[in-house]
């Protein structure tokens, strides 16, 4: 089909479209051949460009659904609107990412460095009660690690004694992330600094929230309006009066600790929902 | 909005989130990207669908369009990306009974191809005959001479514009052009081939 092709087609063609070199126009123009090709093919381009119209239902189709798309696409982006601000500005959104990491890193590791000092005084007191072990200087640092740590997690809830029921924010935003916790008397301190509540010590030991096992997914319900804190962490349902206060390592196994408002009473429960260990206040 | 808005002040409006922007952009390039299908394509129901399909590609990625180049050059790569997707997806279906090869649009006793959807179906008959015989003229062209001819001849891009929709350099795309014009003219019964007599003569030759 091509062989056939006129060797000035292309001049011919490029006539059409108006890009000749005056040298090439006056050649077309002088030659009646070359002239009747150039025809022939604006015959053949008008006919090429002559459309036949989209009905007026296919245009409204396909302009409405492309709207509707575009509705989708701000629907989500509104949604993700602090991230999509964020992104906007350059870099923006990796340097508070960066940022808030580091801060966590930092308190984290602030907060390790005091429980050990902490832990330390207390070996070295050779005592349990939880007011021996905490000096005055230990005191400013662990408040300086946890006002750190609680100033990065933003919108951590105050836990503070009129707390009745553990929420979900204070798991989410705990105040002080993964600290080291190895002993008794480490935790009711943690407890003790970070969960400082006029509780009421109604109760002994006797008298302990229990965290349920978490197998048995009937447990724990019967407390009438346990709190359940979020399945992405924990899925374990706590007592009313219970509440989370910080992540911590208990002897190497990632827990939260737990205080109930009412007893005072400090729990270690790991993830799966068993109590790795109860302290009394 | 303005009405007299040019494609980029539209475009920095619609990817702030402008609808009435997008909308306007949209109904700005329709017609022009239904045309580029219907070519491409060589019938209106791939056509509707290419060019839907081309619509929402523009909206999906309007926020990656950086402006490098002109917006109606790059929403003409999107309808002919979109109508060569259609072809790839028609060749896998079966296709409705349609004889092209008996067809003669110069004989009104000839079997006729219709399309139902195809408000151009009650037009005049003869004009109906020559959109036949271009659909036919422009299927037989290959993709490679096809396209490049209707994103000149339809989408009227120049030259530029189509060696940077098609990714091959600007002499390869005069040269499609230019061959792709020459059998296109040969098989519509016009002049284009050496010493060609045209199969069907037209009145006017």
């Amino acid at each position: 089909m091509t062989d056939d092709l006129h060797p000035d087609l292309e001049l011919a063609s490029r006539a059409l479209d108006e890009d000749l070199t005056e040298e090439e126009r006056a050649r077309v123009q002088a030659s009646a051949e070359l002239t009747g090709l150039v025809a022939s093919l604006r015959s053949t381009r008008d006919a090429v460009a002559e459309v036949p119209p989209a009905s007026a239902q296919t245009r409204h189709d396909a302009l409405a659904g492309a709207l509707a798309v575009f509705d989708d696409l701000q629907a989500t982006a509104t949604d993700e609107a602090p991230t999509t601000t964020a992104a906007h500005r350059p870099g923006g959104n990796v340097v508070a990412l960066f940022r808030r990491r580091a801060s966590w890193v930092m308190a984290a590791a602030a907060a390790v460095l005091v429980v050990g000092v902490v832990g330390t005084l207390a070996v070295n007191s050779g005592s349990d009660d939880s007011a021996s072990i905490s000096t005055e200087a230990g005191d400013e640092i662990f408040r300086s690690a946890a006002d750190t740590a609680a100033e990065d997690a933003a919108g951590a809830t105050e836990m503070t004694g009129a707390a009745t029921q553990s929420t979900i924010s204070s798991i989410n935003s705990p105040a002080v992330a993964g600290i080291v916790v190895d002993d008794p008397a480490g935790l009711l301190a943690l407890a003790d600094e970070l969960a400082p509540m006029a509780m009421t010590t109604a109760g002994g030991a006797d008298s302990l929230p229990i965290v349920p096992d978490a197998s048995n997914p009937d447990d724990g319900a019967a407390g009438g309006g346990a709190a359940t804190v979020p399945k992405d962490r924990i899925d374990c349902p706590l007592s009313p009066d219970q509440v989370v206060f910080a992540d911590i390592l208990w002897q190497e196994t990632p827990a939260v600790a737990v205080r109930s408002t009412t007893t005072g009473v400090v729990q270690a429960v790991s993830y799966d929902c068993i109590v790795l260990v109860t302290v009394g206040p | 909005m303005a009405a007299a808005l040019d494609d980029r002040s539209l475009v920095l409006a619609a990817q702030a989130g402008d609808r009435d922007a997008m909308d306007q952009l949209l109904r700005r390039h329709f017609d022009r990207i239904h045309a580029v299908c219907r070519r491409i394509t060589g019938n209106e129901a791939d056509a509707a669908d290419a060019a839907q399909e081309a619509l929402i590609a523009v909206v999906r990625g309007l926020q990656r369009f950086d402006g490098r180049s002109a917006f109606s050059t790059w929403v003409y790569r999107v309808a002919t990306n979109a109508s060569l997707d259609e072809l790839r997806r028609r060749r896998r279906r079966p296709i409705a009974s349609v004889d092209r090869d008996h067809h003669d649009p110069h004989d009104d006793h000839a079997p006729r191809r219709t399309e139902a959807a195809d408000p151009a179906a009650e037009r005049p008959i003869d004009m109906v005959a020559e959109r036949m015989a271009t659909d036919a003229a422009l299927a037989g062209l290959a993709e490679e001479f096809r396209v490049p001819v209707v994103l000149r001849d339809v989408a009227d891009l120049d030259y530029a514009e189509i060696a940077e929709v098609l990714g091959v350099p600007i002499g390869t795309v005069k040269s499609r052009i230019a061959r792709g014009r020459g059998m296109l003219a040969g098989a519509l019964g016009r002049t284009g081939n050496r010493g060609a007599t045209p199969e069907r003569p037209t009145g006017a030759s």
